[in-house]
């Protein structure tokens, strides 16, 4: 059989980074080949490579046997490759129909047909099973809607080959396995898909190959009947998977760091009041929406509230997120690349803006000792193994997984006494992720007070001691010690009340 | 469909040695980044084999000198470009400052009347940060405001009159040089000097970047960023208000119109210089370079008397091309996503 698309030897290179180091790779007709990976692998690379977002150093890439080089994305989609972008290019301000024919609009005399492309978007949307009106403004759609129109986008052009980059990230569970059935349907046509994705068993369930990357190279390449799951992590890490284990040791003795009482949260439907001890480790689950991230900017002083909060016993005002800081209390955002990194900045500055200077010696009080730093930021790196070349790398060149280190390493220096984080492994890969549970482990067990708002159920039963959980602004269960478990969390989210646990 | 397994190697991640970036490279670095300066030193050579008149002292310390007004100025505005600010008022700055020392000069020592004018510099800064940060205005609409409040109140104190600066001292002080280098341009080497050494080495410098690289992740670190608004605001005051002092020492004379759309001037040689307007970086060392650019361009436009109208075209033309030039290759280096 023909291959339909080949890769060919693809080497891409990024200043001080070799991101594909001669990547080749076969898809035939019908076939559904999983590309896995950990972030920083290579994949959205070799992706933007084949979208004809980029161009590679070297090597060629075939379509239907014949050498062709993209310019453009255009110039990709002409030769039948249709891409499925992890992030959204859909024009807020559009249409649902507009967006799905956006470049290549239905036209009838140099002017855009209304009616066929609604039509044609209904149908599109009817064979995703999806129940939306095609005039609505993507603006009013949620994210997981938004998701199935970038798919359908996809679909309403002709293509060969379908590469999707992590589409089921914002899709619910149903979802997810309508999309499954599409892919299958796609390729009982005798089209190939690429399909990309952090969750291994969607790429069991669907992919009849799979192919890793690591380090920019072509790891492993077979038919999923030949693996499971611990094999293809073994090949993603390239080494045995860690496993995170909980100590046992919850200790009960530590002082009260952070006691908050009575604190009324604008959108959050009950008074708050939560204890944390030095060294605990305190789980806020639920759904999106149910006020658990409100509760952390409001401890963070950057959501107006009212009530009575004290860090160490003593009662403090939080106005504002620098009065926060000077108090003792650190909060990173879930939106990392817009409220975290600094991207302009080395890694080394983003590490040590929060820096508590009040111990230093005055002239490292006073200015910022270049020696002093990159010693701090080597220990750092040491540490949190942060894989960095230099000190002096910008921190937007790095994975999700180091830019989540170095900002846990911010939150160190600032001295917090508490610690809030807002999912800590969102867009982190399997290898990195524990390494940030064994970081948050690290910091409680020096003393700090940790509180993690997460809507990773199984995140919230490796890693925390206690753990409350939130429904619609309402603590509706406290799930203590070995209650802390992904079934307990992920019932009462969703509003289940028959469970084991103690109700508050 | 062949299957191979290729199995890992080795299971150990690379290890990750102290890498930093070796000396030769951080020379390529410098010299890829300095393309600016080799652009500044070929048309310095180009002009001076066309125009041997250019190395003349007196030519010479004359670029100096308008290098020197502009280059002053854009210390400040490369330290608000840098925070993702921008001041406008530059023009309405220097002419209040410049107005106020020829106003007492008749009657206190010159050193007053200098600290008086950077008070004033100061001033009119605060109020532009106060506007920007507390009043949230954006910056381009407050300084324009503040701009034409500034020009109304130099007119409206001279009632339009040039004043006229009588001291011999001040002028000698101001248009004076020590050795080939006249003393304006020696105070802007110091101030840029300064204006590096704040950038990059204070915590001030580094609020300001952050700040200008994603102002809300910035707040979330717990900077002191209001603060660090309104006091870049009034550096860079005081920083048009010294531009405006020697201006006024090399005119002789202070009025309301003596710096109209020199806040232009001020811009693009920052801009020029490699600062990026969206803010984040900045250099104090491209900023020197910028200013001394124009300053060369100019005067060599008129030495080889190319007519006043295609002067500007010619600036004009040059400006683009050396920020698409300047754009293009940053881009490449750009931060982006890791795969």
């Amino acid at each position: 059989m023909p291959a339909l698309l080949q890769v060919v030897d693809v080497v891409q290179e990024y200043p001080g980074v070799r991101a594909l180091k001669g990547v080749s790779l076969e898809l035939a007709p019908g076939q559904v080949l999983g590309l896995v990976g950990e972030n920083g692998a290579g994949k959205s690379t070799l992706i933007r490579v084949l979208g004809g977002i980029e161009q590679p150093v070297s090597g060629s890439v075939l379509v239907g046997g014949t050498e062709r080089t993209f310019r453009s994305s255009a110039e990709s989609q002409a030769a039948g490759i249709s891409v499925v972008s992890q992030e959204f290019r859909l024009v807020p301000q559009l249409s649902v129909a507009d967006n799905v024919f956006l470049g290549h609009e239905l036209t009838g005399a140099g002017v855009v047909d209304r009616g066929r492309t609604r039509r044609r978007t209904a149908e599109l949307l009817d064979q995703l099973g999806l129940d939306l009106d095609p005039d609505r403004p993507v603006s009013s759609l949620t994210v997981g809607d938004r998701q199935m129109v970038e798919i359908a986008r996809a679909l309403s052009r002709e293509f060969d080959v379908l590469i999707m980059d992590e589409p089921t990230a914002a899709l619910n569970g149903a979802e997810t396995l309508r999309l499954h059935e599409i892919v299958r349907r796609i390729a009982a046509q005798g089209k190939a898909v690429v399909y990309v994705s952090h969750h291994l068993d969607e790429i069991f369930d669907i992919c009849g190959d799979v192919a890793v990357l690591r380090d920019g190279a072509l790891v492993a390449h077979a038919p999923t009947a030949e693996l499971d799951e611990a094999r293809l992590v073994e090949h993603m890490l390239g080494r045995k998977p860690q496993t995170f284990e909980r100590a046992g040791s919850t200790s009960d003795e530590g002082a009260a760091r952070l006691e908050v009482v009575g604190l009324r949260v604008p959108g959050v439907a009950e008074p708050f009041d939560l204890t944390v001890r030095g060294g605990e480790i305190v789980g806020l689950a639920g759904l999106v929406g149910s006020g658990r991230t409100e509760l952390t900017r409001a401890l963070f002083g950057d959501l107006t509230s009212a009530g009575e909060i004290r860090v160490d016993g003593k009662p403090v005002r939080l106005t504002n997120p620098r009065e926060a800081v000077r108090s003792g209390v650190f909060m990173l955002s879930e939106d990392r690349k817009g409220e975290g990194i600094l991207p302009h900045l080395d890694v080394t500055e983003n590490a040590m803006v929060s820096r508590d200077r009040s111990s230093l010696p005055l002239l490292r009080r006073l200015f910022p000792v270049p020696a002093d730093e990159s010693a701090q930021f080597s220990r750092l790196r040491a540490d949190m193994r942060i894989r960095v070349p230099h000190g002096r790398q910008l921190i937007g060149n790095l994975s999700g997984g180091n830019q989540q280190k170095v900002l846990l390493g911010r939150a160190l220096l600032s001295g917090c006494a508490v610690l809030l984080l807002n999912e800590p492994t969102r867009g982190v890969d399997v290898g990195a992720k524990v390494d940030i549970y064994q970081l948050i482990k690290q910091l409680a067990d020096a003393g700090v007070a940790v509180v993690v708002s997460s809507s990773d159920a199984p995140e919230l039963a490796a890693i925390a001691d206690r753990c409350a959980v939130y429904f619609a602004g309402r603590r509706v269960a406290e799930l203590h010690g070995r209650d802390v478990t992904e079934d307990n969390i992920v019932g009462a989210s969703v509003g289940q009340t028959a469970q084991e646990a103690t109700h508050v | 469909m062949t299957t191979t397994v290729t199995t890992p190697a080795a299971g150990v991640p690379s290890a990750e040695q102290e890498a930093r970036p070796g000396i030769g490279q951080v020379l390529r670095q410098f010299a890829g980044r300095q393309y600016l300066l080799g652009v500044l030193v070929v048309a310095c050579v180009a002009v001076g084999f066309a125009r041997p008149s250019f190395w003349g002292s007196g030519n010479l310390s004359n670029v100096l000198f308008q290098a020197s007004f502009v280059g002053l100025a854009a210390c400040g505005m490369t330290l608000l470009i840098a925070a993702g600010l921008l001041d406008l008022s530059v023009g309405g700055v220097i002419a209040v400052a410049s107005i106020a020392v020829a106003t007492v000069l008749p009657h206190t020592t010159i050193g007053t009347a200098l600290l008086l004018a950077l008070a004033i510099g100061a001033v009119l800064g605060l109020v532009n940060g106060l506007l920007v940060t507390y009043v949230k205005i954006a910056p381009f609409i407050a300084t324009l405001g503040t701009l034409y409040l500034f020009l109304g109140a130099a007119f409206i104190w001279t009632s339009g009159k040039v004043v006229p600066i009588t001291s011999s001292k001040y002028r000698s002080f101001t248009t004076g040089t020590v050795g080939l280098l006249p003393v304006p341009f020696l105070v802007f080497v110091v101030l840029a000097v300064g204006t590096y050494f704040v950038l990059q080495r204070t915590y001030f410098g580094r609020t300001l970047r952050a700040f200008g690289s994603n102002e809300r992740a910035a707040v979330l670190a717990g900077l002191p960023v209001n603060r660090a608004k309104v006091l870049v605001f009034v550096v860079a005051g005081v920083c048009f208000a010294l531009a405006g002092v020697f201006m006024a020492g090399r005119l002789s004379s202070a009025e309301g119109n003596m710096a109209t759309g020199f806040e232009m001037d001020v811009i693009a040689a920052v801009v020029v210089g490699g600062t990026a307007l969206r803010g984040g970086r900045g250099t104090a060392f491209g900023t020197v370079v910028g200013a001394l650019l124009f300053a060369v361009l100019n005067n060599a436009l008129n030495l080889l008397g190319v007519a006043s109208y295609w002067q500007y075209v010619l600036t004009g033309a040059v400006l683009v091309a050396a920020i698409a030039l300047g754009a293009r290759r940053s881009s490449a280096a750009e931060v982006r996503g890791a795969g």
